[in-house]
């Protein structure tokens, strides 16, 4: 781990070497009236005469207002005076004014983490309705934040240096927004996708809502963007392979899957013309076929041709017939690694696949006709096999009653994802809107739970298609049922608005699928150590206040990844997370406080379930010398390797057993002159 | 000047009196053995060493012991920490360690290492190396979806039980001789490493099964909220007996002493509450010169209750080891050390350890060294609970639909 | 319990994580909802900090009775500390039957850091629970 890590030594010396943790301590007590909020209850003049008689205590006294600037003065006064190297302020919350006091102490030259904050406001006076009772408890909580202050140690807050560049994983919209505005702001950014080709699902549509844009010529300013991006460099048919380290800088491994097809490929497409062996299109989502050497799709970018081994027959005709000797079937698989500082993941989703709904016979022999949206888009794109024209898979023909379902996949308790993909109800209502102006006499019907459609411009799409003459009906099909003589489809479905059961025939059938976490997921989840919700999406830091960090420092998320969502809130938060990810790189430098944990390495015996409990993965097994180690800058303080360990081997700073002994001890017992705890 | 060691045994297992046979009397001892400890005529002495567990009545005589001598040793489990027995406190029986009644440094084991002894008799402390630096097993401690309660003793050596869902103790536990580890037995931390092993162990224990489901409830009142459930759930269900599992000798120094009813007698208050697997092992720790057959008696029981066939190899194993025990009666009392000595390797040979770990049901969970017949056909088996009442020899006991005892009874 | 008795002096030692538990207790003390003087906290960063060890601890050296407030199920900073908390409690508790004692001087709890009735819903569950055991007189002795 160390290799990676630049360290730079503690501006802090001077504080280190005055309140060394072996020097004795010398505790100063402050008890603050706040006004009337504490004075009012607990009888300060009492818990300040109690603390005197606590061993080390060498200042005691209260004051009104500890907080204010004559209140400061006082703690420095007696730090200086008194030589004073540990506080223990009782008076509101650590959050209130933990950091004023530790502050003032810094000012002082003592080390931040030796002022320890008691809280006799919010966690006694303000709650506690009789004045003995509180006046006692009081004094109980003051000799248990001095018996903590005694045991403290400095802590150090260590400054790395980071690695300035940083990696993308997945080139969709969310991926290749992210990308250009790191480069943009001047990081070098390692963009690595999965498939051949950058663009991700956006590329894959027809049209966007509200507006009917074509989403290729949105996105190509920002495909051609990144490919020439000096600052950006891409990796596609690539997938991370291993991420180690922590934030500020990780090593990433690689694994680069070979396209077959030299850099030098002129795009000619001669190769896929003479190719014999035909496949379903990935990117056509089946409606189409492809050859084993092949492009996505016209304008895809990176232009190389790419072969799919597996297909692949191997009877050379591509190889002799490129007129720029590109094709080269004996390129291998490569790792490439590099270092990177901070890590957007970017991976986008996949649709739901509705086979799993067996009432509705997705895939099944004789029912071609039930297709997916996507599918549907991808008939009615420019230059798509069927011309942009809506045939029906099984004959060919234009249909002349449609109907959608929706929520295939959502919503659904039994099969399929509780939750509301939230983005088909106007995916939906855009692709109906496009089939009425497209084919005025079509039928076109869907069947809904609710619409959803919130936002600026939405409802008024809504209303829009309504006019058109798109039929809404208030019901979940329960089945898509085919006529065994005529072959004809008929959704059987209950309007519950007016309470009538349908059998609504359809010469097609297309389901609004839900979008769900991509395949990959697992694997990737578990290189980065980030955590997935229930679902399988990547788990956002806090669900409010920060939807864009992910559960590990450095690493932040963009787009569907982090759960269903449409173009604009990817785009916006993959500028979010750009200027996250940014941020300690052109700093360049991060700050951590190394409140972590030591290990006495006479009672460990290498169990290994501190690794297991710790939460950012901050403890590993060095495989050098075998023994459990630390990785200070992963580390979050949280002490879980310290209960999980059977012989107390592994303990956090600041909260070693016996310095929580001697702070239950105070708690549990009546308060009695002169402590409970000896020197 | 030859060191005056006077060996007390109190209690009623005498293993680690017996033990004490082995101590080099030519170097430096005046050895003396005190069988009935009544009986003993106050002297000075050196050295006094208690074995056997204690109980308030007996605080008195151990008193006039330390009075009369400059050093006491608790020598074994039961004497410094309650030992097995200590699991009687459970029923309200107060099982008490040495250092209670007067100073003693503590030499733990079960049994009680006699060159441990020799050391600390000597001025030396005890050995602290650890018990998983011995294990030839490795550990990952991913965290548990299962519990197991029996292994098959000849799959995957390598991996530390744990890891196998299969609850060991040795992660809070010092290096010892019987090594029940070596016996496809977990260990149980006759000799702890730490302070409170106990409560260390259950903590860990419960960290490592992380994965098994626990209950949770709604709060009552206004706090909206969900706490833990009080009733029993698979978490509750994966350790039958939790004082037996983690606290098998050290009960007395970690709780307070027990509410429960006692059965009337010491033994059975033990063995009450007990998981029917842990009986073999615990009634080898505990039985002293009554070990073999008491061990043998609740397997047979059990065998012929539920109709597992052993075969010859085993009874001959048995009957072997029930020969040993009929000479050690006599011979023991006479405290002949070279004849103890052989008799303890020829035990070992076939029942692993002195706490006879080796010995389960259906026949022995290790193969026995020069047993030419291949370990498939005396390998013990692994056993489904049923409920009722078994019985054989001088054991009788009665197990729930859970597999645990709920009456025992072993006539003298 | 004779009401006209002299009100017992508890002390209930209750261990909060730094986020939910602590958050919530500050919550209740801005509101002034008020709760048994009894109750006494000790901070910890994440619940799953607390261990049986320092549960017993605080039994042995005078507590009546040992709360853990964290976060709610899921929602545990440290990814699942609360969880790990409770398993070890839950065997806790089964040790304390298994002696024969009462099993609700223990428990674990948790709290949302914006709601203080939460705080103070669990303070209260603590508080009855404890009064339910020493009524049963199934607490444990003061010493041992």
């Amino acid at each position: 781990m160390t290799e990676t890590i630049k360290e730079e030594p503690s501006t802090r010396d001077e504080s280190e070497k005055k309140a060394s943790g072996r020097e004795k301590p010398r505790i100063g007590v402050f008890i603050c009236h706040c006004g009337h909020n504490i004075a009012d209850k607990v009888n300060v003049d009492k818990v300040t005469e109690f603390a005197k008689t606590l061993p080390n205590v060498e200042h005691a006294e209260n004051y009104m207002f500890m907080c204010s600037k004559p209140g400061t003065e006082i703690i420095k006064k007696a730090i200086h005076e008194k030589g004073i190297n540990r506080t223990v302020v009782a008076s509101c919350s650590r959050t209130q004014h933990g950091p004023t006091f530790a502050r003032t102490i810094e000012e002082e030259g003592l080390n931040r983490h030796l002022h320890e904050q008691v809280n006799i406001r919010e966690w006694c006076s303000w709650v506690t309705k009789d004045k003995n009772d509180a006046t006692e408890k009081a004094k109980q909580m003051v000799e248990a934040g001095v018996n903590r202050s005694r045991k403290l140690e400095p802590i150090e807050t260590r400054k790395i240096s980071t690695t300035p560049a940083a990696l993308v994983v997945g080139g969709g919209i969310a991926g290749l927004r992210a990308a250009s505005d790191l480069a943009a702001i001047g990081v070098k950014t390692y963009l690595v996708e999965k498939e051949p080709t950058i663009g991700g699902h956006m590329t894959q549509l027809n049209k966007t809502f509200p507006t009917q844009e074509c989403p290729q010529c949105s996105i190509s300013p920002l495909t051609n963007g990144v490919a020439n991006n000096k600052n950006i460099i891409l990796f596609t048919n690539a997938q991370v392979k291993t991420v180690e380290g922590s934030i500020g800088n990780f090593k990433i491994e690689v694994e680069l899957t070979p396209r077959y097809v030299k850099d030098n490929c002129t795009s000619c497409g001669d190769c896929s013309k003479s190719c014999p062996v035909e496949v379903p299109s990935e990117w056509d989502s089946g409606m189409s076929m492809r050859k084993a050497i092949y492009k996505p799709f016209a304008q895809a970018i990176p232009a190389t041709y790419v072969r799919d081994k597996k297909a692949c027959i191997e009877c050379m005709t591509c190889v002799n017939i490129c007129p720029a000797k590109a094709v080269d079937f004996s390129q291998k698989r490569e790792t490439r690694t590099f270092e990177v500082g901070t890590i957007i993941v970017a991976a986008g989703y996949d649709e739901y696949d509705p086979s799993e709904i067996s009432a509705y016979h997705y895939h099944q022999a004789g029912y071609e006709d039930v297709i997916t949206q996507l599918q549907l888009e991808r008939m009615l794109v420019a230059g798509s096999i069927t011309n942009s024209q809506l045939l029906r898979p099984s004959d060919g023909k234009i249909p002349k009653r449609v109907t959608m379902i929706q929520c295939v996949g959502s919503r659904n308790d039994q099969v399929g994802n509780k939750y509301c993909t939230g983005v088909c109800c106007m995916f939906a209502i855009k692709n109906a809107t496009i089939l009425k102006d497209s084919y005025p006499s079509m039928d076109v019907a869907i069947c809904y739970i609710d619409i959803r459609t919130p936002g600026l411009n939405s409802e008024e799409f809504y209303k829009k298609a309504q006019e058109k003459g798109v039929k809404f009906i208030r019901g979940r099909p329960g089945e898509i049922q085919r006529d065994p003589i005529t072959g004809n489809l008929q959704v059987i479905v209950e309007d519950t608005l007016s309470m009538t059961p349908l059998k609504l025939k359809s010469d097609l059938v297309v389901l609004s699928a839900a979008m769900v976490p991509p395949k990959t997921i697992g694997n990737l989840g578990s290189a980065l150590h980030v955590l997935r919700d229930k679902t399988g999406f990547l788990k956002e830091f806090h669900i409010k206040m920060n939807p864009v960090k992910s559960s590990k420092d450095g690493i932040f998320l963009a787009g569907a990844i982090q759960g269903p969502k449409d173009i604009p809130q990817s785009v916006a938060q993959a500028g979010a997370a750009a200027s996250l990810a940014a941020a300690p790189l052109v700093r360049g430098f991060i700050e951590k406080e190394m409140l972590v944990p030591r290990i006495d390495y006479d009672l460990c015996v290498h169990c290994g379930l501190c690794i297991s409990a710790c939460s950012p993965v901050a403890i590993y097994q060095d495989a050098a010398d075998g023994k459990i180690k630390v990785n200070d800058i992963a580390c979050k303080a949280c002490g879980l390797c310290q209960a999980a360990c059977p012989t107390g081997a592994i303990q956090l700073k600041n909260f070693q057993e016996d310095q929580l002994h001697d702070e239950i001890v105070a708690l549990a017992e009546t308060p009695k002159e002169g402590g409970h705890v000896h020197e | 000047m030859a060191q005056k060691v006077t060996v007390f045994n109190f209690g009623t297992c005498a293993k680690c009196f017996d033990a004490t046979l082995l101590l080099p009397a030519d170097n430096g001892y005046e050895l003396k053995r005190a069988l009935e400890p009544s009986k003993w005529v106050p002297s000075p002495i050196d050295v006094a060493v208690i074995t056997g567990y204690l109980l308030p009545k007996d605080k008195v005589l151990v008193e006039k012991i330390a009075k009369n001598a400059k050093l006491v040793i608790a020598f074994g489990s039961c004497a410094a920490t309650g030992g097995p027995f200590g699991l009687a406190c459970a029923r309200g029986t107060k099982v008490t360690p040495a250092r209670d009644m007067v100073e003693a440094i503590d030499v733990h084991g079960c049994v009680g290492e006699w060159f441990e002894l020799h050391q600390v008799i000597k001025g030396n402390q005890p050995d602290r190396a650890k018990l998983c630096d011995a294990c030839k097993r490795r550990s990952t401690c991913k965290f548990l979806s299962e519990v197991v309660r029996q292994i098959d003793p000849s799959q995957d050596d390598e991996s530390c039980f744990n890891d196998r869902g299969f609850m060991c103790n040795g992660y809070v536990a010092r290096q010892c001789k019987e090594k029940c580890i070596d016996v496809a037995t977990p260990c149980r931390a006759c000799k702890p490493l730490v302070d409170h092993p106990g409560i260390r162990m259950l903590s860990m224990f419960g960290t490592l099964m992380a994965n098994v489901e626990v209950g949770t409830e709604a709060t009552g009142g206004i706090a909206g909220t969900d706490k833990l459930a009080d009733a029993p759930d698979d978490v509750t269900r994966s350790v039958p007996d939790v004082s037996g599992a983690f606290f098998r000798f050290s009960l007395p120094v970690e709780m307070p002493i027990g509410k429960l009813p006692s059965t009337g007698s010491i033994l059975s208050d033990v063995f009450t509450g007990r998981p029917l697997e842990e009986l073999p092992l615990l009634a080898g720790m505990l039985g002293g010169r009554r070990a073999i057959s008491m061990v043998l008696d609740i397997i047979e029981a059990y065998e012929n209750g539920t109709g597992i066939e052993i075969n010859d190899i085993v009874k001959g194993y048995r009957n072997k080891l029930r020969e040993i025990e009929a000479q050690m009666q006599s011979v023991t009392k006479a405290g002949d050390a070279a004849w103890y000595g052989s008799a303890a390797d020829a035990i070992r040979k076939i029942a692993g350890n002195m706490n006879l770990s080796n010995i389960f049901f259906g026949g022995f969970k290790t193969p026995i060294k020069d047993e030419q017949a291949p370990f498939d056909e005396y390998k013990s088996k692994i056993i489904e609970f049923k409920k009722g009442t078994y019985q054989a020899g001088r054991v009788k006991y009665a197990i729930d639909a859970e597999g645990k005892v709920n009456e025992f009874s072993w006539r003298p | 319990m004779s009401e006209k008795a002299e009100p017992k002096k508890r002390n209930v030692v209750v261990f909060a994580c730094n986020e939910c538990g602590q958050g919530a207790m500050n919550t209740a003390g801005v509101a002034r909802m008020g709760y048994d003087a009894a109750i006494k906290i000790v901070p910890l960063q994440c619940s799953g900090q607390a261990s049986p060890l320092m549960i017993m601890d605080a039994l042995k050296n005078g507590a009546d009775a040992v709360g853990v407030i964290g976060c709610c199920i899921g929602a545990c900073h440290f990814v699942n500390g609360n969880m790990l908390s409770m398993h070890r409690i839950k065997l806790l508790k089964k040790l304390f039957k298994e002696m024969g004692y009462s099993d609700q001087q223990i428990n674990h709890y948790t709290a949302r850091a914006a709601e203080g009735e939460t705080a103070v819903g669990d303070f209260e569950d603590i508080i009855a629970r404890l009064k339910q055991a020493e009524n049963k007189a199934g607490t444990l002795p003061k010493e041992w």
